[in-house]
């Protein structure tokens, strides 16, 4: 009944919201636990609030701002923002003595409208999310796409990561890798070298991106779990 | 004098409650390697009613709970809620000394 409640609450969140939006994490959130996660690139924006309903289900809401190339603009691209309301299912869980990996499907509705003369829409979105974690390494795969009247997005996202110490809880552990994405329609995949920073429940990321089209640009993600 | 041994009596006693009921559980959980996990863990810990206060170890890979004074932990509810937050039991273990000394003795284990 309280998980009930609470999809409702989530429910009538999205329903209010002044903004067209949408939750693109694909993260799964451990029962009981609400996360809050916001993401920035000159790109993308996207801000997230998710929740454990149980050990295997999550649902979140979020709004999303993506910059994509557009024929029809001066400045050659438009944003586009959106709002999802996401479950996320934990398809198989394996905890190993030495880390753990997990496999995820997600999806649920979405709204999107350009900003640029763009209709409002009603679409879809689903994925799936395979990691893998020990206390030295991290990686993960994202498939994701978004669906809506005349607009498709695809995008491809893998994560490889390196501790240089295996942290404790008490301490901040720190991390570097690289990330490297790929949206349908953009002729580079996107690489970004960044590092991460937690400490028990709060989680940051920066990076820089390094490739052409993006050179230079700016990631920064910032979580907290309560 | 009567009165002063009845008192000192009660205090003893009282003191003998306390400290025979305050135990630690020591539980081992398998792929708990991150702080995101741990955290998860920790909150729903904290939230049962007996817990006076919680100690995670991703290296010892424990999580350790004390009990209040006068208060009982239910070992299989704590396994059920590691359950629900996603991770296994490898095991649970009540042991008399507190939680301060299991944090010392893991740290004493690492250095």
């Amino acid at each position: 009944m309280k998980h009930i409640a609470r999809l409702i609450a989530l429910a009538a969140l999205t329903a209010s919201s002044a903004h067209i939006s949408t939750a693109h994490a694909g993260f799964f959130i451990p029962s009981d636990v609400w996360m809050v996660m916001t993401t920035y690139t000159p790109t993308e924006i996207n801000t997230d609030l998710a929740y454990g309903f149980n050990r295997t289900t999550s649902g979140s809401i979020g709004f999303t701002r993506v910059k994509e190339a557009a024929a029809d603009t001066p400045s050659g691209n438009a944003w586009r923002n959106l709002i999802t309301l996401q479950g996320v299912y934990l398809v198989k869980r394996v905890p190993t003595e030495e880390g753990i990996g997990n496999a995820y499907v997600f999806g649920g509705p979405i709204v999107e409208k350009r900003e640029q003369g763009g209709q409002q829409k009603l679409g879809a979105a689903a994925g799936i999310w395979l990691d893998y974690e020990t206390r030295r390494v991290y990686s993960r795969l994202k498939v994701h796409g978004f669906k809506s009247e005349g607009w498709r997005r695809n995008e491809v996202v893998g994560q490889l990561m390196w501790a240089p110490y295996a942290a404790d809880y008490d301490d901040i552990a720190s991390w570097g890798g690289v990330q490297l994405k790929r949206v349908s329609g953009e002729r580079q995949t996107e690489v970004t070298p960044y590092l991460r920073f937690f400490k028990k429940t709060w989680w940051v990321d920066v990076g820089v991106s390094v490739n052409r089209n993006n050179r230079n640009d700016i990631f920064i993600n910032v979580m907290h779990t309560f | 004098m009567k009165h002063f041994y009845s008192i000192a009596l009660t205090i003893v006693t009282a003191l003998a409650v306390n400290t025979s009921f305050a135990e630690t559980v020591k539980i081992k959980v398998d792929g708990m390697v991150c702080g995101f996990c741990a955290a998860s863990i920790e909150k729903k810990m904290r939230a049962e009613k007996a817990t006076a206060d919680v100690y995670v170890s991703l290296e010892s890979k424990i999580v350790a709970v004390a009990e209040k004074p006068g208060q009982k932990l239910d070992d299989a509810r704590l396994k059920a809620q590691i359950l629900d937050a996603g991770y296994e039991v490898k095991a649970i273990e009540r042991v008399s000394t507190s939680l301060a000394e299991v944090k010392a003795s893991v740290k004493a284990k690492k250095s």
